[in-house]
């Protein structure tokens, strides 16, 4: 061969997983190597593999062959890289990064020159960068004819000393030499990024790094030619040898379920037979229906011909021990609405009721593990995920990782700190790149704070700022996605430690896993469970009855009453502003109805235009038809309009003739196209094939941008389904027992929409009575107490409090159950609660805060001199005892007290702040939200009121809802881009804002279009009120 | 000549160097300096750079002030705590600190002094030459067309001497006037050294560094 | 000769001295209270009136930082009126009023001020209290009848002040105490007895106190939010609950307790003077007279454990205005020799107006002996160097005696420095890469013959290319974004060069000599 014809592969490269080192992504280095035409790439990142799926998947599309391998610096000096040849040695590397990791704390890592000696690496190639002789000697011991020494060489002036020096090196321990490139960046233009990265890891701006910058660019993927020019052609030779020897690709990973499911004498097919038809004998007592049989029979098929029992039999497995447990959970997720999982408990949607067919959840052509979600309680998911960890041992369950990327806001500040910016500046720009700018604005948005547009760093800036969006940052936790494997999970992939202690995550995220066809297990949290378990128990406290979720009477008219009336505040699902104010409209009447209501509430349906001609369709303005006899199979339950994401996927099929395979392409390039693109070819193919098969043109154009409007939100309708339960559910209980319900919300906070007082507010408006936080009453959390007339009353618990310690709360609850019945003196009620329960002065101011110390000291400020009285325990001699004389304290006003209530309880029982202000409020002219309801569209109003929310849906196109509160309840304002733009900072600080507009009256729901903004936050003086925003 | 009498004499011929010491070689070892480069040590008479004492440098039009046969007693001198200055090195260059470090010397210990006139030039080489700190003097007398005169060069070696400096002047060669007395001139060209002339020696090695 | 040497005590423009309150502060006892009044002045514009170029029209603010975060300390007038508040960051303030003047706080220039209001004050009363950070307090009882009564003090003071480029707000009480409280809350109280002073302390907000605002918030959230409201409460009560030092605050400012007031002490500086005993023009003659003003200086200083970093002498004539010297040192010092050095070289440069008549040596900044002004006064050679330094800068100007730095960036134009010796930074470790001794001070562009560049004829290639490219985040001119191939090059001489390819401008550059 001659020299001009040399080949070459790449042996040594990192790419942006190798944290604030490589400047490029896994998928651009594949790219560039496809395009140079080099033999092979081996992405090297440093003790890590978390790249190397997304490298391979690009790598497939170019036909590029790749190699897995990790750099590594060792503890005592040299640098190395090490290469996978085959499905063995991946393992043992895999092992060895594991163990590396796990010898220190998360991002960091360990690595000796004994382990490269003692462990087991067979089959991995050593290429030996740098180290002394000692260490080099060391290992040719071991790594006999897979050692290579590297030579990266660059456009320096050492390069022919250094080539010489490696010549003689390698002479003397009779070694080959490679070429390799120590790559960084796909290409030269990533300089000033790798610059800037370098920058970010070492915490200083670029200009003070000196030598820690490399001097040129040449540490890319170069071309042939260049590299023919610089390296010797044997040296080039052995990298295209080394990697033919590098045989391992990702699709061997072959991933095998636990099998220690199974009990003797059955087979993981019979075995969930067995589960299943117990399950089915439950719920079927009077017989199993014949399309229920049906049913299972086709589902067992198909799993057992996919054989995915195991997967079945582990999901069912974690919720029948989180049952045993008496942890409220519910699946769902495309597998978990099947007839089988019904049958084993995972979800309590009957699939009955709907006619959904398994194999658009598990399919035979999709290479692809089925998805089930299983939502726990909240504060109890951590003991399943520690069941988990310890049924299968620490080695053998990982949680899967979520890579942390570069947002803009952090881009903005990393990089503005590396370029030498002011904090200040840094920090104005980085906030004013909030969530409402975009880039048609860019120029006045950096004018308004001070900066100028055109100057160079702005514009660097900007340009850097753009290519570190949505590089790695780190690897975090996915939220419970977890690896469950027969073998150790590192032998399939590193393991590494989470910030959390006692967790580890694989490296991994689950779009890689995915990818790699593995299973994984979610066992995620959901509030809303917590919250109807707690209310369960309230109820069962009260009065005995047992519920649960399967207990709840179905079609209820008393519930879907006030779910018409968008009477849903703390509903799961349906309680956002959006959701509220298409509920009238709707007027869900069953569970499918809610099905639906929850899915066409999403950025998908909103932005494909889908929602009006639902509507229309339901009320009978429009007729429901179908542009053929095909779509109409798809779309019949919702009335001829897409609005699931199968749907459209479906649709996709039957309308536009995409096979099953490229549906199923198209769902994933749905939920990834916001951050990769990637969405134009089928837009291509399905407007050309809608057409072909005599579409409208408009049409195809509605369902492409719902298409588009799908991203991550898109709910399939099995989701929506166990969604709709959930809401059903949590409507029901809101509606026959609102005292519990609110109470078991508050316990559950912070979940949903709303905040304490506003939930409050609801219960108060619905007539429950709410009570103060009391030490002679409350409990830890909020409760319920008997009314004389027997009605549940609201006692707000302790938890309510800033600054309350929860275990001093249960040393108060308890003190006062042990108190003697009759009661005493308040004054020797005090001595004793502070004698009993030992708490500290702070302690008793933050209860005087509240106002929970009334009974005992009267108005709050005599509670506070009490409290500052309280002396600290000395150990031996008990708390001194003072005698001294009463003091003259003023009563404070209802407006101090409202002032401290809100401070300390975020919320106050007394008169509403509102009420207060509305003498002068009146003289202004503004209406208060009663006196909104009878008005007509179009009439012109003041209205005003605290801020207790603001919203900017991610679907409506810039506007912005917000909600305001008054004594008499709430008015909702919509917020147009171009009123936002006037009144920016009022819109967006304004505690009490005065808003001039006009009435908006349909359908029962009312907004107010805002038109002007004035602020009158100065008025609440120092109440300080906490808006939710943007959820 | 008892031990004891020679050990005063020496020390006698070491605190007073403006002896005139023929060629006694252990009075030359003592006033010597290796130059770092073991070719020209065996090619200088004494076997280094005078301790003490003037040298010329004559440089050839278009070249750069050869500083190359310098750089090891330089490092040696700021290794030493000793000061280094440039006195009117060319103005069009600059001592290049990344490249003096790489050669050892301590850029702490080096001052670049730029005169206004004559006067003052001949006054800072000769303070600088004098004061004990300062261990060599690199010096450019010919800027400006200035010429060295032999009062002055007397003044400097008195100077040097008293203050056991080195002294070494850069002067073109194109001139063709020499500055008069000094204890060595020397040519430099790439890396070919001339010793033109060297006090004490007739020879005129060449010697390539 | 006739030498007359007195350490006068200044009443204005003063270094920084140590112990400018007397150690023991006088006590203004109960038996001394009779007559006691207190004119409290407070300035509460100080850290923005220190600014050089203060201008009170425009908006402007004073920054301090704290922790991670600027945060604004005074605000102009026109500032305030923009919305900015003290207690702000620094971005904010920018946020609402972008063309703001931001300052940085200095704390020495308002503790120097102060002082000399002080000194200023004592013309009122001999008892002068400074209270930092922007506080005096006057003793105005004794002296009040001399100055016309309480009015025309407060009128004057004021006046003066105003005068001065100041606003102020004042307060007059019985006790020291109650007068500071009472000047920012109450500008203008003349609290002349008891009675009046009780009841305006009553009246005060417990922001007064000057609390920090936990306990602030402590005391208000028990509804007590005037000191009034405090003084109605039972003492053992309070001061278990809030602390002794209320109480004892309280009992001072109602005279119930003595209180401590410093009595200020003018700073020093140094100055020494000498006759001459005819008109002198020689500068030997002059400059031993001068020796033994120094001498005394040196004492002086040894005495009180500092050092000067400048020195001024003035030179007298007859019937002519005096002739001034200034001598900065290029480090603060105390050494004798090196002062008659320094003094000599300004005499040999200075060209006498008239004969001599007299010498004053003065030493406006008197600093303390702090570890950076410690090198010199080691002795062995250094000191003798250092000598000879000043001697050159003096002769030839600062800006002719330099020294080499170099700096860490792979762009051979940043690479090194020059600067004024003492003050120019090194990096430890160069570059391993062939660097020439000489480099350009502007690359020179060489002939290209055949596509090789030629400099005394056609170059050889030693070693290259050595290919930098940096400096594109760099916002200076030349030599800041370069991309370069560098060679080692011999010319037919043999010397070697250090010769560059411009891969933006293309072409061929020497760059360095490697002599």
């Amino acid at each position: 061969m001659s020299a001009a014809e040399v080949g070459y592969a790449e042996l040594h490269c990192l790419s942006n997983f190798s944290f604030l080192r490589g400047a490029s992504q896994p998928a651009e280095l594949v790219d560039r190597a496809a395009d140079q035409g080099y033999a092979a790439l081996a992405l090297t990142d440093e003790c890590s593999v978390a790249g190397v799926v997304r490298a391979h998947e690009q790598a497939k599309v170019r036909g590029l062959h790749l190699i897995i391998g990790a750099e590594f610096t060792l503890e005592e000096g040299p640098k190395i890289v090490l290469l996978a040849t085959d499905r063995a040695a991946y393992g043992r590397l895999c092992r060895l990064i594991t163990l590396a990791r796990g010898r220190r704390s998360k991002g960091d890592y360990a690595l000796h020159l004994n382990d490269l000696i003692d462990q087991p690496l067979e089959g991995c190639l050593l290429l030996w960068i740098d180290g002394d002789d000692a260490a080099l000697a060391a290992v040719t011991t071991v790594f006999t004819d897979r050692l290579w020494l590297v030579a990266e060489l660059f456009a320096s002036a050492d390069r022919q000393r250094r080539q010489a020096a490696l010549q003689a090196r390698a002479e003397a321990f009779g070694l080959p030499v490679v070429a390799c490139g120590d790559v960084h960046m796909h290409a030269r233009g990533r300089r000033a990024l790798q610059d800037t990265l370098t920058a970010i890891r070492l915490g200083k701006p670029i200009s003070e790094l000196g030598y820690a910058l490399f001097p040129n660019g040449e540490r890319h993927l170069r071309s042939l030619a260049a590299l023919r020019a610089i390296y010797p052609a044997v040296w080039l030779e052995a990298s295209v040898r080394i990697a033919r020897r590098c045989r391992f690709v990702l699709t061997e990973l072959r991933y095998e379920y636990p099998h220690e499911l199974i009990p003797d004498g059955y087979t993981p097919s019979s075995w969930l037979r067995e589960l299943t038809e117990r399950g089915a004998r439950r719920h079927y007592s009077g017989g199993v229906p014949s399309n229920v049989r049906r049913n299972i029979e086709h589902e067992l098929g198909l799993i057992a011909e996919l054989e995915y029992e195991f997967f079945f039999l582990t999901v069912e497995d974690i919720v029948r021990w989180a049952r045993g447990q008496d942890i409220l959970c519910q699946g769902r997720g495309s597998a978990a609405n099947s007839t089988v999982c019904y049958c084993l408990g995972i979800t309590a949607v009957n699939p009955a009721e709907q006619s959904l067919l398994f194999e658009r959840f598990v399919s035979r052509d999709r290479n692809e593990p089925p998805d089930i979600d299983v939502d726990f309680e909240h504060q109890r998911r951590e003991e399943v995920i520690q069941y988990i960890y310890r049924k299968y041992g620490r080695d053998r369950a990982a949680l899967a990782a979520t890579v942390i990327a570069y947002r803009p806001k952090s881009a903005i500040r990393d990089v503005g700190k590396a370029l030498g910016m002011s904090l200040d500046q840094v920090d104005a720009l980085s906030k004013s790149l909030a969530w409402w700018d975009n880039a048609e604005t860019f120029d006045e948005r950096i004018l308004e704070i001070g900066l100028d547009p055109r100057s160079p760093v702005i514009r660097r800036l900007f340009v850097l700022v753009g290519q570190l969006v949505g590089f790695p940052r780190h690897l975090s936790q996915h939220v419970g996605g977890f690896v469950i494997s027969q073998g150790p999970v590192h032998a399939l992939c590193p393991i590494e430690p989470a910030t959390m202690d006692n967790r580890s995550v694989i490296q991994w995220d689950k779009d890689d896993l995915e990818s790699l066809g593995m299973l994984k297990v979610d066992v995620l949290a959901l509030g809303m469970l917590t919250a109807i378990r707690k209310c369960f128990d309230l109820i069962r406290r009260w009065d005995g009855c047992e519920l649960t979720l399967a207990a709840i009477p179905r079609d209820d008219p008393e519930t879907y009453e006030a779910i018409q009336q968008a009477d849903t505040i703390g509903v799961f699902q349906i309680e956002s502003r959006a959701q509220m104010s298409m509920l009238p409209r709707l007027r869900p009447e069953n569970l499918y109805d809610l099905t639906i209501q929850v899915a066409i509430v999403r950025p998908g349906p909103i932005q494909g235009d889908m929602v009006h001609p639902y509507l229309n369709r339901r009320s009978g303005k429009e007729p429901v038809t179908y542009p053929s006899d095909a779509v109409k199979g798809v779309l019949k339950r919702t009335l001829g309009v897409p609005i699931f994401q199968e749907q459209v996927m479906q649709l996709a099929m039957v309308a536009a003739g995409f096979t099953a395979e490229e549906a199923d392409q198209l769902r994933r390039a749905m939920a990834a196209w916001k951050r990769k693109g990637g969405l134009e070819p089928f837009e291509v193919k399905l407007k050309a094939g809608m057409a072909e098969r005599g579409y409208e043109p408009e049409y195809a154009e509605r369902i492409f941008s719902q298409i588009k409007g799908f991203g991550d939100y898109g709910f399939p309708e099995s989701h929506a389904a166990s969604f709709a339960l959930l809401a059903y559910a949590s409507a029901w209980l809101k509606c026959h027992y609102p005292a519990a319900f609110t109470a078991a919300l508050l316990n559950s906070l912070p979940m949903g929409f709303y905040a304490p007082a506003q939930l409050i507010a609801d219960a108060r408006r619905h007539g429950v009575e709410v009570r103060p936080v009391d030490v002679l009453h409350s409990e830890v959390e909020s409760s319920l107490e008997r009314r004389a007339d027997g009605e549940a009353v609201i006692r707000l618990g302790f938890d309510r409090i800033k600054g309350m310690d929860l275990e001093v709360a249960e040393r108060i609850a308890d003190w006062r159950k042990a108190l003697p019945e009759g009661r005493r003196g308040t004054a020797s009620l005090k001595r004793r609660l502070i004698r009993d329960t030992g708490i500290s002065r702070e302690q008793m101011e933050v209860l005087a805060a509240a106002g929970a110390l009334r009974g005992l000291s009267g108005h709050r400020h005599q509670a506070f001199w009490d409290a500052a009285g309280v002396e600290t325990a000395m150990p031996v001699l008990g708390r001194p005892q003072f005698s001294e004389g009463v003091p003259l304290l003023t009563t404070p006003t209802e407006g101090q007290d409202i002032v401290a209530d809100y401070s300390s309880l975020r919320l106050t029982l007394g008169r509403h702040p509102l009420a207060l202000l509305r003498p002068r409020l009146d003289a202004c002219g503004v209406t208060s939200s009663d006196r909104l309801r009878p008005m007509k569209t179009g009439t012109p109003v003041l209205v005003g009121g605290l801020v207790i929310g603001r919203q900017r849906p991610g679907s409506a196109s810039g506007v912005i809802f917000m909600t305001l509160e008054d004594e008499a309840g709430l008015v909702n304002l919509v917020i147009w881009p171009k009123v936002l733009e006037r009144f920016r900072r009022m819109v967006l600080h304004a505690q009490l804002p005065l808003i001039r507009g006009h009435v908006q009256n349909e359908d029962d729901v009312l907004h107010v279009i805002a038109r002007e903004f004035t602020d009158r936050s100065e008025w609440l003086g120092r109440l300080s009120v906490a808006s939710r925003d943007f959820h | 000549m008892s031990d004891s009498a020679t050990n005063s004499l020496n020390a006698l011929l070491q605190a007073e160097p403006r002896l005139w010491r023929a060629r006694d070689a252990r009075a030359r070892q003592t006033a010597v300096r290796p130059t770092g480069h073991a070719r020209l040590d065996t090619a200088l008479p004494g076997g280094g750079w005078p301790e003490a004492g003037m040298i010329e440098v004559v440089v050839e039009a278009r070249q750069p002030p050869p500083l190359h046969p310098f750089l090891p007693a330089m490092a040696d001198c700021t290794r030493a705590g000793q000061r280094i200055v440039l006195v009117d090195a060319p103005a069009d260059l600059v001592p290049f600190t990344p490249a003096w470090q790489q050669a050892g010397i301590n850029p702490d210990g080096l001052l670049l002094v730029r005169s206004d006139d004559r006067a003052n030039a001949w006054w800072v080489i000769e303070t600088a030459l004098r004061s004990e700190a300062c261990g060599l003097v690199l010096a450019w007398p010919c800027t400006h067309g200035r010429q060295v005169d032999v009062a002055a060069m007397r003044r400097w070696q008195v100077a040097a001497a008293a203050g056991r400096c080195l002294g070494v002047l850069f002067t073109p060669a194109r001139r063709r006037a020499h500055a008069p007395n000094v204890h060595l001139r020397l040519h430099v060209q790439g890396d070919r050294l001339r010793v033109l002339k060297a006090r004490g020696s007739h020879q005129c090695p060449v010697v390539s560094l | 000769m006739n030498t007359a040497t007195q350490i006068d005590w200044l009443d204005h423009e003063c270094g920084a001295v140590p112990g400018k309150q007397g150690p023991e502060p006088p006590v203004a006892r109960s038996a001394a209270r009779a007559e006691a009044l207190w004119l409290c002045l407070y300035l509460t514009d100080l850290p923005l009136e220190v600014q050089a170029g203060y201008e009170p029209d425009e908006p402007m603010v004073v920054t301090e930082v704290t922790g991670q975060r600027i945060e604004v300390i005074a605000v102009s007038a026109v500032a305030r009126h923009a919305g900015i508040e003290p207690g702000m960051s620094q971005a904010a303030a920018q946020a609402l009023c972008p063309e703001v003047r931001l300052e940085v706080r200095d704390q020495a220039a308002e503790s120097r001020r102060l002082d000399r209001l002080a000194g200023w004050a004592s013309r009122w009363t001999s008892w002068v209290s400074v209270a930092p950070p922007n506080s005096l307090l006057l003793e105005v009882g004794g002296s009040r009848h001399l100055f016309g009564g309480l009015d025309e003090i407060q009128r004057a003071v004021m006046a003066g002040l105003g005068g001065h480029g100041h606003h102020v707000r004042t307060a007059i009480a019985r006790s020291a105490r109650a007068a500071s409280w009472l000047a920012p809350w109450q500008s203008g109280i003349v609290a002349s007895d008891d009675d009046r002073t009780r009841q305006g302390v009553a009246a005060l907000p417990i922001e007064a106190l000057g609390l920090p605002p936990t306990r602030q918030a402590r005391l208000r959230r028990a509804g007590l939010n005037t000191l009034g409201a405090l003084m109605r409460l039972p003492r053992d009560g309070l001061a278990r609950r809030y602390g002794q030092a209320i109480v004892r605050q309280l009992d001072e400012a109602l005279g119930q307790r003595p209180e401590a007031v410093p009595r200020f002490a003018a700073p020093r500086r140094f100055t020494a003077e000498v006759d001459m005993p005819m008109p002198e023009s020689a500068t030997p003659r002059l400059l031993a007279a001068a020796g033994h003003l120094t001498d005394q200086l040196v004492r002086y200083l040894r005495a009180h454990d500092a050092a000067v970093d400048r020195l001024r002498l003035r030179l007298f004539h007859e019937e002519r205005p005096a002739s001034t010297l200034t001598v900065g040192l290029a480090m603060a010092g105390r050494d004798d020799r090196r002062f008659v050095r320094l003094l000599g070289e300004h005499l040999d440069r200075f060209e006498l107006p008239a004969p001599v008549v007299g010498l004053r040596l003065e030493a406006p900044h008197v600093l303390p002996l702090s570890a950076g002004t410690q090198d010199w006064l080691d002795p062995a050679g250094a000191d003798d160097w250092l000598a000879t330094v000043e001697r050159w800068q003096a002769r030839l100007g600062a800006q002719a005696v330099l020294a080499l730095g170099s700096r860490a960036d792979h762009r051979p134009e940043q690479a090194w420095q020059l600067g004024q010796p003492g003050q120019v930074d090194c990096c430890d470790r160069p570059p391993a890469a062939p660097r020439p001794v000489w480099l350009l001070r502007e690359p020179q562009a060489l002939i290209v013959r055949e596509q090789r560049p030629t400099y005394n004829g056609p170059l050889d290639t030693e070693t290259g290319p050595e290919r930098i490219e940096q400096g594109w985040w760099d916002t200076a001119g030349s030599g800041g974004d370069i991309s370069r191939d560098y060679y080692v090059m011999r010319d037919r001489f043999g010397t070697r060069l250090w010769v560059f390819q411009d891969r933006q401008r293309l072409g061929w550059w020497l760059h360095g000599y490697f002599a």
